[in-house]
Parts: C-alpha cells; structure tokens; sequence
C-alpha cells in the first residue's frame, strides 16, 4: 500500500500500467516492483522447479523471484526484473512460468511432488532407457520448468556497443561513490561515474538519516548537482558494470530505452559499453541476505532491507502489519522506520540473545521464526521464543541475515575473497584487480560516517597515484552507528528452508548433496544448481556455503566460495552482439564494377568481404550451369571480361627491394627485367605453401606484387614482420595499393583486338609480349597493361585508378560484346582455371608444400627464401606425400566430388585407407568432362592408374583415372600465342 | 577518342545530416610518401620545400594552404592537396593512393560521442586533440582517424567499404541524435 507523503516518487505524475491483466497506477519514480507492493499486488510469478508462489523479495538487481515479461509493441522482453524496470506510461507486464493462472498453477503439483524431486532427482530418475531422455524427458523437464519464454520472432529493437574511456572508474554512486567522485572530480581527474540506478545515491535513497545535518537523498542530489557541472564527470546512469577485464577494461551495461513507452527511431535499447580506465574505485556497496526458516519463500517475505527502499524511497508499504526477523543491529532500523511510519510492526524478531533496546514495537531477543503461512501470500509467522511457540499475524516479515560486501567485481580475475569472521562475510582481496581499489560497504565498512571517510581516503589515494594533487575536503558528518552481526543461517526444523529462490534450492538439497559427497563447494553447486540461476546466487551463496560448511564439518574459510564470473547481471544477447547483426556482421567490400554488374542480373558470390558476380545469365538460361558453360567457351572462343579488382596489390619500392624479394619467394626476382611479369610461389616459415601470385618489375627498383584475394591482408603482415624483424637492414619501403586499381581481365583470342579498340597506342607481340608489363593510356586516363593469363587464353589484365573502374568495365563490355564477347563470372573464372591445371587456395589451403603441388623444382638452388629449409625436411618430400594431380570419372557420366576422399578400387573406403582428397572440381565444356584436382598419395607416379572416389557425405562412388594437372592445351600455345 | 568517366565510390558524393554532426565527402588527392631507411635531412628539407611544412610527428597531422600532412605508419607519410613533385620522388616512394581510400569529414558538436560508437580509440577532447592522427578499426575497418578541428574529424577507410562506412555512421548518428533529443 503507498503511504502519504513519503517517499522521492512525483505523485503529481501519475503512470498508467497493466500487470496480469488488471489495470493498475503508479507514479513517476516507481519501479514495477514499488508500483505493484503500492497496488497490493504481492504475489508477482511462480517459482521455477515446484511453481511455488513467489513475491518480490529485494528493491535491486540481484532481486530472484518478481522476472516478468515485458511487452512493448510487437517484442517481447522475457526475465525482466520489476525492481529495476523503471515505470512508464502504459507499461504492459506480465507474470511466468505459471498455467493457467498466476493464482492458480498447474504445475504447482509440483511442490507437493516435492520429496521426489529434491537436487539431483533427475540425474537418477532419468537414465532409463537411454533413448526416452531424447524425446520424451528432456522435452517435458524443459517445458515444466524455466523462467520466461523467448520470442521466436525477429528482434527488431537496437542494441548498440560503445567506448568510454577515463583516467578513474567508480563503480556505484552510493555515499562512499559519491564522495570519492566528489574528490576525484575537484582534482581535476577525468572520471566516470556508473551506477545501476536511476538516481544518484544508493542506500541513502532508501535510509532515514542524515549527513551533514541534511537528509542523505538531500546531501546526495547537492553532490550529483556538483558533479554534473563539472567537464571533467561523465555520469552514467541504469548502467550496470558487469565484468572486470585484462587492463582496466570493464564491461557495463546500459538501459538506454527500457524507460521509454515508445522508443525514438535510432535510439537503443540497451548498449553495452567497454569502459577503459587507468584506475577504478569499486563502490559498490553490499548485499542484504536471508535466513534459512521453514517456509521462508512466502510472498509478502523481504529482505529488511528492501522493505524499507520500499517504504522509504517510494513511500510504499509491504504490508499492513509487519515483522522483522534479523541478526543483526541493521535489521531494527527497518522496525523503526515502519513504526515511525505509521505500520503496525507486530514483532522485530532478534536472533541475538541480550538485545535490549526501547521501542513502540514488541522485540524479541533470542528468538527465531520456526514458519509461516499463506498459500499466495504471507499471513501468519511462527516465532520460537524462550522455549515458546507464538503465531504472529502479518502480512509482510523483513528478514535481514546480515550484509554481504559486493566483492564480484573483484574476482573476475581469479581473486579469491577472504573471510571476516567478524563481519560473518568475505571481503575483497586486496589487488586483486590491477587499478582497483574498494571502498566503503563492499570492502566491509558498514556506517555511514566510515563509508564517506573511506570513499574520501581511497579517492585520496588514487589521485596521488595518477600524479595529481589531492583536495582537501571537510568530511561531512553522518550516523557512525556500529553494525552488530553474530552469524546465523539455518534456524532448522521440520519443512523446507529456502535458499536460492530462484533456482528453488533448499537447506535439504545441500545437506544431501554433502551426504553424497559432493563435498567441494563447486560440485555441491553443480549437483544443485545452486547460484546458477540468472542473480547468480548473489541472495544465497554465503548461506549456502554455510550450510554446506556445517553438514561437512568444516568452517567457512575452509569451505570457501564459488567463483563469481561475469557478467555480474544478465547481459541480453542483442546487447553482447550489438554492431555484428545485418551488414555488421558482413561488412560489404563492393567493386568499382558493382553497380554495372548488378544491372547485369548477376548473382553475387561472397569472398571474403569482397561481393563478385557468380555468373551472368542470359534469356532462357535457367541453371548456372548454362551461363558458366556459355562464358568458358565465349572465353575459350571469342574474348570475355572479368573484374579481377580483388586481387591484393603491394607496390615495393628501394633500392634492396630485389632481395627482398627473393627472400619472400621461392624464385628469383632479382633477375627479372623491367616491364616483365613474373610468377611467384612464397612459402611460411614452416616450409608451407603461404601464397601465389604475379610480381612485376616496373622499374629498376620498383615491383608491383599481386596476391591472391583471400591472402592479402596475410602476405602484408608477413611482409611487414619479414622487414622489421628479419631484415631491417634493407633499404625498401612497401604500401598496399590493392584499392587503388581496379583490375579487368580480358581473356581469349579476341582479347588484343578489343584492348586496341580502347588504347591510345595499339599493343602486339613486341610491344607487349607474353608476361610483359607496360603503361598504357585509355584516353585520358593512365592505366597499366599486364600480358598475363589465369584462363589459359591470350589475355591481358589492364589496371587504371578505381574512379575510373565502372566507366572502363561498361567500356570493356561494349567493345567485347561486338566481338561475341562479354562478361564472365567466377564459376566461369574456376572453370578455365582447373581446365589449366592453375590452383588457388582451394589447392594452397596451409597444409601443402611446394612439392605437393608440383613446384618443388622453382626453389631456386641460388638463393636462400623463407621456408626454403623446411620445405626440405624428409617428412615434407617424397613418395607418401599426397601431390596434386588431375582426375577424370571413368564413366562420363558420373560426378566427382569436392571434399571426397579416394581409395584403391580393391580397398574398403575407410579412414586407414585414404589415398588423398579432390581439392576442385568442375564440369569442363572444353574436354565435355567433369574434371578435377586432388592431392593423391605419390600421385605424380600413379597418372593413367585408376582409383576411387568416395563421398562419404552423400554416398557418392565413382571410379578415376589418374590424369596430368593440365586438361587443356597442355603446351600453352593458346597462352603465348 | 575514349572518355572515361570518374565515379566517386557510392556515385554520388556522400553527404548526410543527423542530429548535430553531418559527414560529407572529402575529393583529394592523396599520396604516401614511403622512407627507404631512414628519415634524411634531405628528404626532410625537400618535404618542406614541397609542402611547406615540416615532416610530421608520429600521429600528427597538419595543414597549410589547402595542403595536408599525415603520419600514415612507422615508414609513411601522406600528403593530401597536391601531387609530389619528381624532386621527391627521386628521395623517397612516392605513391598515388588517392582512389585506394575513401575520405570523409564527419563534423558536429557530438561528432566524438558518433566515432565512441564506431571506434575503440579514445576520442575524449584532452586526448584526441586537433592535430593528432591515428590509424584504428572503425566496426570492421582498418582506418585512419584524424581530428582536424576541435569537433571535425577526417576519416579513411578502403574505397570498396563505402557503403559500410555510411551504413555504421548513420546507425550511430541516429542513435546520438535520438539521446540527444531524450536528454
């Protein structure tokens, strides 16, 4: 119920709202959860094994039970958690994991099942027989437990990634936040300040005390109003940092638009950020904890704590008769802060013998709650006090087991937290993050006073550490009230005692899981899944260890924790892939001949980014088969042009570029001569095939090296650390200039006769011979003109600036085109170059050597290159090599497949028996073949054999004969002439 | 006489408004300047008998008279403006990239909070100041980002991901604009 006059909410700003069905008010500054409690809407879902009715248990992120699904629009938003989904006009919530009904849930036979069901059922239920867990256990558990459901349709709300970097992080903007941003801030350092709510101020939002004679919100809004009129601040807010990273990267979480009824066009829903910082101070408080009684997962029973953000920060009540259950002094607070409100407070209930304190309300020291009652909501407590069973009526009980420091942050490095048997809580390793320091409650201070002196102290400290000059701040004056704790988990007793709500894990599933020896802290959870809900056991994980620690007769220490990892609150999936969905997750690298291509009606081929035309259908062509078989043979005929702009281009220039060259390749280059194009094979370190290409020689100390698409970027890097690290000496400079030409083939007997239609000044065999090189002029345009042939055809490849790359290409095609020629594709381009006996990286593909492929004889003997000695090691050359041969089904008809594995005809086509594998195949309209290359074992000395292929894959068997590489005009006298 | 025509990468000049910031098209010439060696007293003097200006420092950049000076890598320079003249071409590698790169100007008051989006590199004011150059990623691109004035920034990246380029900076101009509209 709301309560008059109190609270930060604007009750001038009323928010319309549906939960469930019902229509329902709030106002602005609600979240769900404080608007639902003010609706007396306390039973929010139903629990996750035993579909136990469930209310709001906490007022943050780390709440377990009040997920709901949010709608907006056509999306649903699945797990939401009401306490930090802020209120909006028109907010559309609905509860889970409940059927028919919220009040009345089927699957809520679960809970009276419960004796069968405890941790670890179904490990033993469900082994028998084997299949039945396939089809018919695994569906049923899935669809009888979970949380919300996903929507199977497209996502379309926006998630966004971003950058943020900053001398100081503070994470979390409490009182020990605030005050160490105050100090960082006058300092002059860049800071950015995060925190996981909407306002600055942490618990002094939700206490009643004072700092500096003001009250905490009040002393917190002053200081935010500074902050904010500083430069140097950057102040993030609804953002979550959820994961410590290798130097000082930290990973956090925004919630851009989840306030939003409606969200402007481009604006995200979340974003998550990577935050890198040369210092961080970790703020961020502590967590409040339960106590194991039977019974204890009522809806309508809290945290203390979050009972009172409740009452005093959104001027709402849990209930209208309250109890507190607590073993500790931070617990009374929440009683008197009830009392003084105007609640009836039946009973502040203190596990702590001697407790003697004065107030309107019943106390009682040394006493316990034995159970509860209430199907769909608390109704009645039973409390044990001196030797005696009372019930107790309330509708609302704040059960406070002490505070846990949120240590999480500091472990995501593999620190492991030390215990304070004082506090009964663990505290942060000290360094254990790299530029961290904490402050405040989560390094276990617990006043208020402490916390803004150690905020202070440890901003202090950071400023000195980054070389700047700290200020001198008069710490304002606050409660310095002791927090008083004896530690006390299980009040034990007959029924079932709640630990992790969320995963529905109870003191008895712990306790069995130690009797079956999953003793270690780490199998007991796996065993029970305890703190693998979505909160990550942030409610329960100490609790649990301290039962575990009983039931084993070990101490805390010993026992020790789990290991916290990131992220600290869950991330949705769209916001940890933001930027790599549609055209971020394949970025389009398109030629200066794209658009003419497009016109064309080619379909596009991926490789790597680059898009290339797949083939160019004609009228009345209907398979891909007919365009490529049409443009290998307008090729092989008449002339054919194709966009080769893909191909990397490195310019090498220096007077050393020669030898550095014939350290790359396998060849020489050295004694090339200018305006000659040359062959290159280059080989990696470990005497593996790197790459091929073309290096032409344009002047005495000048090449220009051509590679192969896919391995551009690889060859530059390889080229990079060969001069910076092996050969520095050398006096040669590189840059690449793959974009800086657009590059046409123009292949076939017609392809002089169409260049000449476009030169300035007409080529011929003396002027440009075979692999030969020249400038060129295309009207006004200077362009570079290589004689060379990836098609087997006469044919050229001309250069010119890529501005000019669309008006040469359609030029191109005119003039072919009156020649009987045009563009072709690159199923064409694969076609001609395997009737060739040419390989590409299908061939090339990191696990063959020069020897493989046939090229062992181009090492030259003159020279060292790179590779060049393991190349020669006995295990890279020799008979039990596979090397690359050519292939052709015996029977015509039959097809030959890429990836297929050969055998010998006699052998049973298994593993043990492999001979080698096809590489490449194609259909070659020039021989009226399929044909193909492959690696076979000795296979150079096996050419007129026959063996078989075998696709495992599609139970594909044909018979091959072993034939040369080169299907067509084997004595290249197309080529040169 | 054949006439070949020069189309720009998108075939229209690039020219988009969102919010506060606005990208538009860069046409220039652009030139690396590769050092064989070493940086020698007479390459730098013939630099600045070109240019006018000094050799660059590493991740500087700057600009006189319409012409530009980049430090591009550990070996490159780039000169934007003017073609380089034979003198230097004779002293150092000398090459023409002006159709390698796409150039850009991306200008407005949130132009920094728009490349945070794009970019892993530090774009606060006191850090990335104005004549100061780096190379990067931008999303999936190798680029090369330079702050020109206090909230005017050039950017290169491959010709042939034109098309990305403005794809990724409208997502995150319209993103910047629609918070800058909420606040």
């Amino acid at each position: 119920m709301r309560l008059p006059d109190k609270g930060l909410v604007d009750r001038d700003h009323v928010l319309n709202f549906q939960f469930n069905g019902r229509s329902l008010k709030g106002f602005s500054g609600d979240t769900l959860a404080s608007a639902l409690l003010a609706n007396d809407e306390i039973l929010v879902g139903r629990s996750f094994k035993y579909h136990r009715p469930r209310g709001i248990m906490t007022s943050g992120s780390e709440e377990p039970n009040a997920l709901v699904t949010v709608s907006r629009g056509q999306s649903n938003e699945p797990n939401t958690r009401a306490t930090v989904q802020l209120l909006y006009e028109g907010l559309v919530a609905q509860p889970q994991n409940a059927w028919p009904s919220l009040k009345f849930d089927a699957l809520g036979i679960n809970d009276y099942l419960s004796n069968f069901l405890a941790a670890g059922f179904y490990y033993k239920t469900f082994m028998w027989p084997p299949p039945f867990w396939e089809w018919l256990y695994e569906p049923l558990i899935r669809r009888a437990a979970g949380l919300g459901t996903l929507d199977m349709a497209y996502d379309h709300d926006l998630y966004e990634k971003a950058y943020a970097h900053c001398d100081v992080l503070i994470i979390g903007a409490g009182p020990s936040g605030l005050m160490a941003a105050l100090t960082v801030a006058r300092a002059g350092v860049d800071v950015i300040l995060v925190d996981e709510n909407n306002l600055l101020g942490g618990r002094l939002l939700s206490e009643v005390e004072e700092i500096d004679n003001v009250p905490g919100h009040i002393w917190a809004a002053d200081v935010t109003a500074e902050l904010e009129g500083l430069s140097n601040v950057t102040i993030m807010t609804n953002t979550a940092v959820t994961g410590a990273y290798d130097q000082g990267t930290y990973g956090a979480l925004e919630r851009v638009g989840h306030h939003l009824s409606v969200l402007p066009e481009g604006l995200p829903l979340e974003t998550f950020w990577r935050i890198s910082a040369r210092r961080t101070i970790l703020c961020a408080g502590a967590l409040e904890r339960q106590i194991a009684f039977p019974n204890n997962d009522r809806p309508g029973i809290m945290t203390a704590s979050g009972m009172r953000s409740y009452l005093n920060q959104y001027g709402v009540s849990a209930g209208k008769k309250v109890a507190i259950f607590g073993n500790n002094s931070d617990a009374h607070r929440t009683a008197r802060d009830f009392a003084n409100s105007g609640v009836e407070v039946v009973a502040m209930i203190d596990s702590r013998p001697g407790v003697s304190k004065t107030a309107n309300y019943p106390i009682y020291s040394g006493a316990r709650v034995v159970g509860t009652s209430g199907r769909l909501g608390l109704r009645k407590i039973i409390i044990e006090h001196d030797g005696k069973t009372k019930a107790l009526e309330c509708d609302a009980l704040g059960v406070s087991g002490g505070w846990n420091p949120t240590v999480h942050l500091t472990c995501h490095m593999n620190g492991r937290p030390v215990w304070d048997p004082k506090l009964a809580s663990f505290l942060p390793k000290e360094g254990a993050i790299p530029g961290m320091m904490v402050a405040g409650s989560a390094a276990g201070t617990m006043d208020t006073d402490g916390v803004l002196a150690e905020g202070y102290e440890v901003a202090r400290i950071t400023v000195k550490d980054l070389g700047k000059l700290a200020p001198n701040i008069n710490l304002p004056k606050s409660d310095n009230s002791p927090y008083e704790i004896t530690p006390f988990w299980d009040v034990g007793g007959a029924g079932r005692a709640w630990l992790d709500f969320q995963n529905d894990v109870t003191t008895k599933d712990i306790k069995q899981a130690a009797q079956e020896n999953f003793r270690s802290v780490e199998h007991m959870k796996r065993y029970t899944t305890q703190g693998m809900a979505t909160d990550q056991g942030k409610n329960s994980n100490v609790a649990a260890l301290a039962v575990l620690a009983d039931a084993t007769g070990r101490g805390i220490p010993e026992t020790g924790t789990t290991t916290f990892r990131p992220p600290y609150v869950p991330i949705a999936m769209g916001a940890l892939g933001a930027g790599g969905s549609g055209k971020g997750f394949a970025p389009e690298r398109f030629l200066s001949s794209h658009m003419a291509t497009e016109e064309l009606g080619a379909p596009m081929i991926e490789a790597g980014l680059w898009y290339r035309p797949s083939y160019f259908p004609q009228i009345g062509e209907t398979h891909w088969r007919q365009s490529c078989d049409r443009e290998v043979e307008m090729v092989r005929s008449k002339v054919g042009v194709c966009d080769v702009s893909t191909l990397g281009k490195i310019d090498i220039q220096g007077k050393d570029a020669a030898e550095f060259l014939d350290l790359l390749y396998i060849n020489s280059f050295a004694s090339l001569k200018v305006g000659r194009v040359r062959y290159g094979l280059m080989l990696r370190e470990d005497g593996h095939v790197m790459d091929d290409g073309t290096c032409a020689r344009l002047d005495d100390n000048h090449y220009l090296m051509t590679t192969t698409t896919a391995a551009a970027g690889q060859v530059m890097r390889h080229m990079d650390f060969v001069h910076q690290v092996l050969r520095p000496d050398l006096d040669l400079t590189f840059v690449s200039v793959t974009e800086q030409w657009a590059q046409f083939a123009v292949a076939g007997p017609n392809s002089r006769e169409a260049l000449n239609s476009i030169l300035v000044n007409n080529i011929n065999d003396e002027t440009l011979p075979y692999m030969g090189c020249n400038e060129v002029q295309i009207g006004d345009v200077t362009g570079r003109l290589f004689r060379i042939s990836f098609s087997g055809e006469h044919a050229y490849e001309l250069a010119v600036p890529s501005r000019f790359g669309d008006s040469l290409f359609r030029l191109l095609l005119e003039k072919t085109q009156k020649l009987g020629g045009g563009p072709y594709g690159m199923e064409a381009l694969n076609t001609l170059r395997i009737e060739k006996g040419f390989i590409t990286h299908a061939e090339i593909h990191g696990r063959t050597t020069a020897f493989d492929i046939g090229m062992m004889r181009m090492i030259s003997e003159k020279k060292d290159c790179i590779g060049k000695v393991m190349a020669a090691r006995p295990g890279m050359v020799g008979e039990h090599r596979e090397q690359l041969v050519g292939l052709r089904p015996v029977d015509p008809v039959k097809e030959i497949v890429s990836g297929a594995h050969l055998f010998e005809i006699d052998d049973i086509s298994e593993r043990k028996n492999d001979q080698g594998y096809v590489t490449s195949m194609c259909y070659s309209p020039s021989t009226k073949s399929v044909i193909a290359q492959a690696f076979l074992r000795n296979g150079r000395a096996r050419i007129g054999s026959k063996v078989k292929m075998v696709d495992h894959l599609n139970g594909v068997e044909t018979i091959c004969e072993v034939c040369n590489l080169v299907f067509f005009d084997p004595d290249g006298g197309r080529l040169r002439g | 006489m054949v006439d070949l025509i020069a189309v720009n990468p998108m075939r229209g000049a690039i020219s988009l408004k969102i919010g506060t910031v606005a990208v538009e098209e860069v046409q220039t010439s652009l030139f690396t300047v590769g050092v064989h060696k070493e940086i020698s007293k007479k390459l730098l003097n013939t630099m600045k008998s070109v240019t006018g200006m000094d050799w660059p420092n590493v991740c500087q950049i700057k600009s006189k008279d319409n012409i530009s000076l980049m430090w591009f890598d550990h070996t490159h320079v780039a000169i934007m403006g003017i073609t380089p003249t034979l003198q230097l071409k004779k002293i150092a590698a000398v090459t023409d990239v002006s159709d390698a790169w796409l150039i850009i100007d991306i200008d407005g008051i949130d132009a920094r909070k728009v490349l945070s989006r794009v970019t892993p590199t530090d774009m606060r004011e006191q850090r990335f100041k104005t004549g100061m150059t780096q190379r990067g990623d931008l999303m999936h691109m190798q680029a090369s980002i330079s702050c020109i004035e206090e909230h005017r920034f050039r950017i290169m990246v491959f010709r042939s991901m034109a098309q990305t380029l403005v794809h990724e900076l409208t997502i995150a101009m319209k993103s910047v604009a629609a918070r800058t509209r909420e606040a």
